[in-house]
């Protein structure tokens, strides 16, 4: 029973990873698109920590599926 | 204070000017109006770590998935944190000679454009509301504008801006200039020094009993 929490608990997070990740490159790919529509300076401080967390979340993925591969 | 001087007012959202039309102000909402959203986030956040590490103390999780879910709850936070901060950033009031808007883009969800042509419109009056000890500490109010259209009448709210009474005194300068509220008496400043704010006690002659 135990067993199959962790392995449920482990799909799930690949998948919130995984839906983090692409959500992330979709969202610095709108902002942006808002940015040069506006024609508004934003700090590339933002863009970075956007991308940080879209490598973070793909890198997380990734782990998850080779844990879930070789436990 | 002057407003076109200050950081915020310089970055001017071109591409929603209409040819010959000129920005005067761009204005934010106040950076406070941030901290309820991220209470929110810390709070939750705070819940999820404590249910993780609680579940592993308990020896349901193993170490490898504890560091996993504890990670994915960061990036989630992470991510929420950067999402109000963006969307604070692209919500903006916009004065320009022609029109007044709110523009509010939130990517990859919704884009509000609300416009008010000052041509077609005759404000009537400039209110500026600042409510609790908060605000007043913080210089933070409401200023509402309201038209009289044609057919109706229409208020127009910038919402929980810094400074309200500077904007609505700018406010009151430039929608003035244009004649559309020259003919208007302002309640909170007087142009003219002669004519300036008078308590009752200086129309009313001092008598005993409140006048009486």
């Amino acid at each position: 029973m135990k067993n199959i929490i962790i392995l449920l608990l482990q799909i799930f997070l690949m998948f919130g990873f995984l839906f983090l990740g692409v959500y992330n490159l979709l969202y610095i790919h709108e902002v942006k698109k808002v940015k040069s529509n506006l024609r508004i300076d934003m700090s590339p401080l933002i863009e970075k920590a956007l991308f940080f967390i879209t490598l973070i979340a793909f890198i997380g993925a990734i782990m998850t599926l080779l844990f879930l591969f070789f436990r | 204070m002057d407003l076109r001087t200050n950081q915020s007012y310089r970055r001017t959202p071109d591409s929603l000017t209409l040819t010959e039309e000129d920005v005067i102000l761009v204005q934010r909402t106040h950076w406070f109006s941030l901290f309820a959203p991220f209470l929110a986030v810390i709070i939750l956040t705070s819940f999820a770590i404590a249910s993780i590490i609680g579940l592993y103390i308990m020896q349901l999780l193993t170490p490898i998935l504890t560091i996993e879910a504890l990670l994915f709850i960061l990036l989630l936070t992470g991510s929420g944190i950067l999402k109000i901060c963006i969307d604070w950033y692209f919500h903006l009031y916009v004065l320009t000679t022609k029109r007044i808007m709110e523009v509010q883009f939130t990517p990859l969800f919704t884009q509000d454009i609300n416009d008010i042509l000052l041509e077609q419109v005759r404000c009537t009056e400039v209110d500026v509301r600042m409510h609790g000890i908060l605000n007043q500490l913080l210089d933070k109010g409401d200023v509402v504008l309201t038209f009289d259209r044609p057919t109706h009448q229409e208020e127009f709210s910038i919402l929980e801006i810094s400074h309200p009474q500077s904007i609505c005194r700018f406010l009151v300068d430039k929608l003035s200039v244009g004649g559309f509220m020259s003919e208007s008496p302002i309640w909170f400043r007087s142009q003219n020094a002669k004519k300036r704010l008078r308590f009752s006690s200086e129309i009313i002659p001092k008598t005993s009993f409140g006048g009486i």
